[in-house]
C-alpha cells in the first residue's frame, strides 16, 4: 500500500500558534516565498509547470498552464488579478476551511508567490459566506502580514506592491464557479459568464485574472521550499504533490486527511490512518469520490487511485476530494434525492435546462422515495438528466456552467448503477428502508 | 466544485487555422450546405441564409449575447462528438461543419421546450401574445406533446404593473433577459433586473427605481418572445390573428421611424417598430408608439361649411363647389399655410395649387411646435416631413416663411384669406383660433377636429397617412414609403385630392387620380425626390441579413401567423 512519505499541506497544522504570524515564522514561514521571489516571474511559472501541480478546486487543471494563458503585458496592459476560490461549498468537501483555520499564512505565502509570478498587485480571497471562524482567522492573518510589511507597498521588501483582501460571499454555491465568483466580486449577481473568453484573458473588471483554489495556492510554498522535482515525484502520474480528501458517511473515522496521489479509495476507507473501515458487518454500497457532483461508484469500483486522471475510465472524477461513503443500510433513492435537492436549490437560474431541470429531477426523486413512483418515472428522470448533461462521458453539458452537469451526473450514475433499488421503490410503493432511509447510525466505533 | 466537464477551464492554444477558402470570408457548412459569411456573422443569421432555421429565444441581433435559453443548440465539428454548442454564442469558424437537424439536436430542442413550459401557465386563452408567441410556435414545431410534470407550477405575480406603459406577468416569463439587456444596453436605463434564484426567480423593476420610467419601455414588449411583458395600451384589445398589418411610418417626430400599423376594420390598434437599420434600428419610442391614437379619434368625418352657428356638414361635392366659389374672387391674395405633417404627395399637389391657382409665391409653414429630443431616436422637430416640404417648396420656386411671419401678417391685417393644410400649428390652439376668427375666408383641410378647426369657413376632412399611399422625408433626408391600410374614414380624402379637385373646379386641372400619379407627375421637378423609385420601395429592408422587416417588430423575425414574412395586407397596395 502506498504510504504518505511526507506531508505537504498538513505538515504544520498541529504546531502551536501556527495560525499566527509569529508561530508561522518561527517555523521558517515566508522563507520559501523569499526564495521564489529571487527568480524572474516567468521562471516561477515554469517551476510550477514542472511541479505538475494541478488545480484542487475540482477540474484538476494544470496550474502552471493556467497561469501561462495570461497574456503578456505588451499584449494586454491592463492590471492582472489573482482570485482565490475559498467558497468551498461542494457537499462532502471540507478541506479549504481547515487551511484557513489552521495555517492561513501558508495560503498567504502562496499568494505572494503566485501574484509575483503573475504580475498581479491585487489578490482577492473570496470566502464562503458561512465561514465565520475561518474568515476571522484569515482576516487576522492578512492584517498581521500587512502590518509586518509582508504585503503592501513592498512585497517582502521587494519593489512590488501587493494588497490582499478577503471578500465574503453571501451563501451561494454557484459563487464557487470561477466566473460567478468574479461577478460576485464585482458586486453583481453571481451568474456565471459565458466562456470563452476565459478569466485568464477577460476576468475581474475585464482584466486578466487567475482563479485558483485555496489548496492549490497553499501548495506553492512547499514547491519552492523543496523544489518542483520533489513535489512532482511525491505525486503520481501527471498529478504532482499530495491532496486533501474529506471522508464522510458510513466510515468509522470520518475526517479530512492528506493522502498520497496513489492511495486508492479502498485504502482511504479502510486504512487505519484514514477512515478505519465500516462498522461490523457492513459493506460499501456506494461511494461518491469527489464531492456530490461526481458520478457515484459502486462498492466494486473502489480500487481506484485518488489521482486526477485515474477516474476517467470509471466516468467519474476526483473533483474536490469529498468522499462520501454509503453502506448497504442506506437508501440510494433518498441519498440521490438529497443531492438533487441541493442542486435544485443552488441553480442560479440563468439557463433553462438547469433552472427547470434540476427541480424537476428532485421532484421525481421525491415522488419515487415517497412511494408514489410510476413505471415511466425512471425514463423521464434519465431523459431530463440527459437533457441537462448526458453521461457518460463527462463533459457534454448543455448549460452555461458546470452546475448543470453537477446535478445531472449523480442522477444518471445513481439510476444506472442502482436501478434495481429505484425499481424496488416503485414496485413496493414505499421506501424499503422504512423510517431509516439514511442508514443505521447507532453502532459506529 | 469538481468539474472536468467543460473541456478546459482555460483556452487551449489555438491549432493553426486552416487557410480560408474564400479570403476575407469564412466558409463553413450548415446541414450540408456551404455558407460563406463575413467574419463575425452570427451563426443563427448565417444559417438562415441557407434555409436552416435554428430556433432561439434569448438571441437578438441588437443586444449582447446571453446564451441562456439554450434553444439554439446545434452540433458542431469543432467540439467533441455529442456536445452541443449554442449557435448564438459560438461564432462559426473556417471549415466547421454545423448540423442543426440531427436526432440529438431535435431531442434537445424538445426537452428545452418542455423545460420552458414546465412552470409556464399556458393561459393562452387570455394571453395577448397568443398568435405571435414563440412558445406557441416552437411548441408546435419542436415539442408537441403533453408536459410530463405532475403537481403544481411555481406561482408568481400575474399582473405586476411595471410602469405607465408595461405590465408584467411573471409566470409567463421564460427568463431570456432580453428586456433586462435592452433597458441597460439600448435604453440606457438599467431599471429591470432578475431577482431571486433558480426556478423561483422573477423579472422586476430594481427597487431604487420603483417603476419603469423610460421613453423606450414599450420596446421590451416587442422584444419579449412570450406574453410576459404586455403593453398596457394594447392589452386585451385585440387578438393578434384578427389584426392585419401595413408597413407605415411614425409621424411623431422628424426621425420618421419605420413602423407596422396593425389594424382591424378602419381602426389602427397599435404601432410596432419595423426593422430599419438606417433610422430606428428595431425600436420605437413610447410617444411615437402611442401617436397612432389620433388616427382613430377626433377625426373630421365630413366637410363642414360655415362657422359658428351657421356651420353645417355637407357632402364632398358641395364642399368643393362652395370652397371654389369662395376662393375664386380672392385668388392672388390667399395666403397658404402648409404643414410639415403632410406627405410629400400632399405637398407636391398643394404647392402646385398654391403656385398655379392661388398665385402666391410664399408658403407659410405650420405643423407642430418643437419639443424634447433625446439620445436615441426622438428629435426636437415633431413633424415627420419638414425636409420634404423644404425640398418641394424650393423646387417649386416658393419662398418658405416661418409661422411667426404669418401671425405677424395676420395681426397686421395683411392677410385676409387663408388656405391651410393640417389643423396643427406651433402655437396654442386658442391663440390661433382667435387670430383666424378675423379672417374673411379660412379654408382648412384637416384630419382631426380641434379648436383650430372652429373658425374655418370650410373644413375639408383629410385622410391620415394610414389611409393613403405616400412618402415622408425624415430629418436625415431619407424618403420612405408608407402604405395604405384601409380606405379613409367617412368622407375623408387625402389633402392632395382636395387640392386637386379644388384646382380643377378653379379651372386648373392637375389631372391626377392617385398619390402615385401625383408623385410621378410632380416629383421629377424636385431634384432630391427625382431619383426616388416610388414603386420599388417595397417594405422589406434588406440591408441587414437575418432580420426580416415584416418582423414582429423588434423581435427580429416574423411572428407565427406571419411566418412567411408577407404581411397580411388589405386595401389596394399589396406589394
Ligand atoms: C458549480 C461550481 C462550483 C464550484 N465551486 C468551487 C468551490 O467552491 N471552490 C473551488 O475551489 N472551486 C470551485 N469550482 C471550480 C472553479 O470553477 C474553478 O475550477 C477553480 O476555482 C479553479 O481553481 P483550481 O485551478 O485551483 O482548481 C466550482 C465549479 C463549479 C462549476
Ligand atoms: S448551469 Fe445552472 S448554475 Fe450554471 S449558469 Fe446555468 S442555471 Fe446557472
Ligand atoms: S406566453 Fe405564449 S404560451 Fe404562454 S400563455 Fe401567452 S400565448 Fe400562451
Ligand atoms: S419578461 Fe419577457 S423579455 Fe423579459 S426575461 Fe421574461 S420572457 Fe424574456
Ligand atoms: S438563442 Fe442561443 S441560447 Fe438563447
Amino acid at each position: 500500500m502506498s504510504v504518505l512519505s511526507e506531508k505537504v499541506i498538513t505538515r504544520d497544522w498541529e504546531r502551536p500558534n501556527q495560525n499566527t504570524l509569529a508561530g508561522y515564522k518561527a517555523n521558517g514561514g515566508y522563507k520559501a516565498a523569499m526564495k521564489a521571489l529571487e527568480l524572474p516571474p516567468a521562471a516561477i511559472t515554469d517551476e510550477v509547470k514542472k511541479s505538475q501541480l494541478r488545480g484542487r478546486g475540482g477540474a484538476g487543471f494544470p496550474t502552471g498552464l493556467k497561469w501561462s494563458f495570461v497574456p503578456s503585458l505588451e499584449k494586454n496592459p491592463k492590471p492582472r488579478y489573482l482570485a482565490i476560490n475559498a467558497d468551498e461549498s461542494e457537499p462532502g468537501t471540507a478541506k479549504d476551511r481547515f487551511i484557513l483555520e489552521k495555517d492561513p499564512h501558508l495560503l498567504l505565502e502562496g499568494i505572494a508567490i503566485a501574484c509575483y509570478a503573475l504580475g498581479a498587485h491585487t489578490c482577492y480571497i473570496y470566502s464562503r459566506g458561512e465561514f465565520k471562524y475561518p474568515s476571522a482567522v484569515l482576516d487576522k492573518a492578512i492584517a498581521e502580514a500587512t502590518a509586518d510589511g509582508i504585503f503592501g507597498k513592498k512585497l517582502l521588501g521587494r519593489d512590488f506592491e501587493l494588497n490582499v483582501y478577503q471578500v465574503r460571499g453571501a451563501g451561494a454555491y454557484i459563487c464557487g464557479e470561477e466566473t460567478a465568483l468574479l461577478e460576485s466580486l464585482e458586486g453583481k449577481k453571481g451568474w456565471p459568464r459565458l466562456k470563452p473568453p476565459f478569466p485568464a484573458v477577460v476576468g475581474l473588471f475585464g482584466c486578466p485574472t487567475v482563479v485558483n483554489n485555496v489548496e492549490t495556492i497553499a501548495s506553492l510554498p512547499r514547491i519552492f521550499e523543496k523544489g518542483a522535482e520533489w513535489f512532482s515525484k511525491l505525486g503520481f502520474g501527471k498529478s504532482g504533490g499530495t491532496r486533501l480528501v474529506t471522508v464522510s458517511g458510513a466510515v468509522n473515522r470520518p475526517g479530512t486527511y492528506e493522502v498520497a496521489m496513489d492511495t486508492s479509495l479502498r485504502e482511504l476507507i479502510y486504512d487505519a490512518a484514514y477512515g478505519q473501515g465500516l462498522p461490523e458487518g457492513r459493506t460499501v454500497k456506494a461511494c461518491i469520490p469527489g464531492g456530490s457532483s461526481a458520478p457515484v461508484l459502486t462498492g466494486d469500483e473502489l480500487d481506484v487511485k485518488l489521482e486526477f486522471d485515474a477516474f476517467k475510465p470509471l466516468q467519474s472524477m476526483a473533483g474536490s476530494g469529498g468522499v462520501m461513503v454509503m453502506d448497504d443500510t442506506a437508501c440510494m433513492v433518498r441519498c440521490l434525492w438529497r443531492v438533487s435537492r441541493f442542486y435544485a436549490e443552488e441553480s442560479c437560474g440563468q439557463c433553462t435546462p438547469c433552472r427547470e431541470g434540476q427541480p424537476w429531477m428532485a421532484r421525481i426523486l421525491r415522488k419515487i422515495e415517497e412511494g408514489r413512483g410510476e413505471r415511466g418515472d425512471l425514463d423521464t428522470l434519465l431523459g431530463v438528466a440527459a437533457a441537462v448533461a448526458p453521461w457518460p462521458p463527462i463533459g457534454l453539458g448543455t448549460t452555461i456552467c458546470a452546475l448543470g452537469d453537477a446535478g445531472a451526473l449523480p442522477v444518471q450514475s445513481f439510476v444506472t448503477k442502482f436501478r434495481e433499488d429505484f425499481e424496488q421503490h416503485i414496485r413496493l410503493r414505499r421506501c424499503p428502508k422504512g423510517d431509516k432511509p439514511w442508514g443505521v447510525f447507532g453502532d459506529f466505533k | 466544485m469538481s468539474e472536468d466537464k467543460k473541456p478546459a477551464e482555460a483556452p487551449r492554444p489555438p491549432p493553426g487555422p486552416p487557410p480560408p477558402k474564400n479570403p476575407g470570408f469564412i466558409t463553413f457548412t450548415v446541414d450540408g450546405k456551404e455558407v460563406v459569411a463575413k467574419p463575425g456573422t452570427n451563426l443563427i443569421d448565417a444559417a438562415k441564409t441557407v434555409g436552416a432555421d435554428i430556433p432561439y429565444y434569448c438571441y437578438h441581433p441588437r443586444l449582447t449575447i446571453a446564451a441562456n435559453c439554450r434553444m439554439c443548440l446545434v452540433e458542431s465539428s469543432a467540439v467533441q462528438p455529442g456536445k452541443l454548442v449554442p449557435a448564438c454564442q459560438i461564432p462559426p469558424t473556417e471549415g466547421v461543419v454545423i448540423k442543426t437537424t440531427t436526432e440529438r439536436v431535435r431531442t434537445q430542442q424538445k426537452m428545452v421546450m418542455e423545460f420552458l413550459l414546465l412552470n409556464h401557465p399556458v393561459d393562452c386563452a387570455i394571453c395577448d401574445q397568443a398568435g405571435e408567441c414563440k412558445l406557441q410556435d416552437y411548441y408546435m414545431r419542436h415539442d408537441f406533446q403533453p408536459s410530463r410534470l405532475e403537481g403544481g407550477k411555481v406561482l408568481r405575480h400575474k399582473r405586476k404593473v411595471l410602469g405607465d406603459t408595461v405590465v408584467l406577468d411573471q409566470e409567463r416569463c421564460i427568463m431570456c433577459t432580453r428586456c433586462v439587456r435592452f433597458m441597460s444596453e439600448v435604453a440606457k436605463a438599467p431599471q429591470l433586473g432578475v431577482f431571486g434564484r433558480g426556478s423561483h426567480e422573477v423579472i422586476d423593476v430594481a427597487p431604487e427605481y420603483g417603476k419603469l420610467e423610460s421613453n423606450y419601455s414599450g420596446n421590451i414588449v416587442d422584444l419579449c418572445p412570450v406574453g410576459a411583458l404586455l403593453n398596457r395600451d394594447f392589452r386585451f384589445r385585440a387578438r393578434a390573428w384578427f389584426l392585419s398589418a401595413a408597413p407605415s411610418v411614425c409621424t411623431g417626430c422628424s426621425r420618421g421611424c419605420s413602423t407596422v400599423a396593425d389594424f382591424m376594420g378602419q381602426d389602427v390598434y397599435r404601432y410596432r417598430p419595423r426593422e430599419n437599420e438606417a433610422i430606428n434600428k428595431s425600436w420605437l419610442c413610447d410617444q411615437g408608439r402611442l401617436s397612432y391614437k389620433s388616427l382613430n379619434t377626433h377625426r373630421v368625418p365630413q366637410a363642414v361649411l360655415g362657422r359658428g352657428a351657421d356651420a353645417k356638414e355637407a357632402p364632398a361635392a358641395e364642399a368643393i363647389k362652395y370652397a371654389a366659389m369662395k376662393l375664386q374672387p380672392l385668388l392672388g391674395s390667399v395666403a397658404f399655410l402648409a404643414s410639415p405633417v403632410a406627405s410629400n404627395e400632399d405637398l407636391l399637389a398643394s404647392f402646385a395649387f398654391a403656385r398655379d391657382v392661388l398665385k402666391t409665391s410664399t408658403v407659410y409653414v405650420g405643423g407642430r411646435a418643437d419639443g424634447q429630443a433625446d439620445f436615441l431616436l426622438m428629435q426636437a422637430d415633431k413633424n415627420p416631413n419638414r425636409r420634404g416640404l423644404e425640398w418641394i417648396a424650393r423646387a417649386f420656386g416658393l419662398t418658405v416663411q416661418p409661422f411667426d411671419a404669418l401671425t405677424k401678417a395676420l395681426d397686421a391685417g395683411l392677410v385676409k384669406a387663408l388656405f391651410a393644410l393640417g389643423h396643427e400649428v406651433p402655437e396654442a390652439d386658442d391663440a390661433w383660433a382667435a387670430r383666424t376668427e378675423k379672417l374673411e375666408l379660412f379654408v382648412l383641410s384637416a384630419t382631426n377636429e380641434s379648436k383650430a378647426t372652429g373658425p374655418a369657413h370650410v373644413v375639408l376632412p383629410a385622410a391620415t397617412h394610414v389611409e393613403d399611399e405616400g412618402t415622408f422625408t425624415q430629418a436625415d433626408g431619407i424618403t420612405q414609403r408608407f402604405r395604405r391600410a384601409f380606405p379613409p374614414r367617412g368622407e375623408a380624402r387625402p389633402h392632395w385630392r382636395w387640392v386637386a379637385e379644388l384646382a380643377k373646379e378653379l379651372g386648373n386641372d392637375l389631372a391626377v387620380a392617385s398619390s402615385r400619379e401625383v408623385f410621378k407627375k410632380l416629383a421629377p421637378a424636385v431634384p432630391e425626390l427625382a431619383s426616388f423609385e416610388w414603386d420599388k420601395q417595397a417594405p422589406v429592408n434588406q440591408t441587414r441579413p437575418g432580420i426580416s422587416t415584416m418582423a414582429a417588430a423588434a423581435d427580429g423575425r416574423p411572428p407565427g401567423w406571419r411566418e412567411q414574412g408577407v404581411p397580411n395586407l388589405r386595401g389596394l397596395s399589396i406589394p
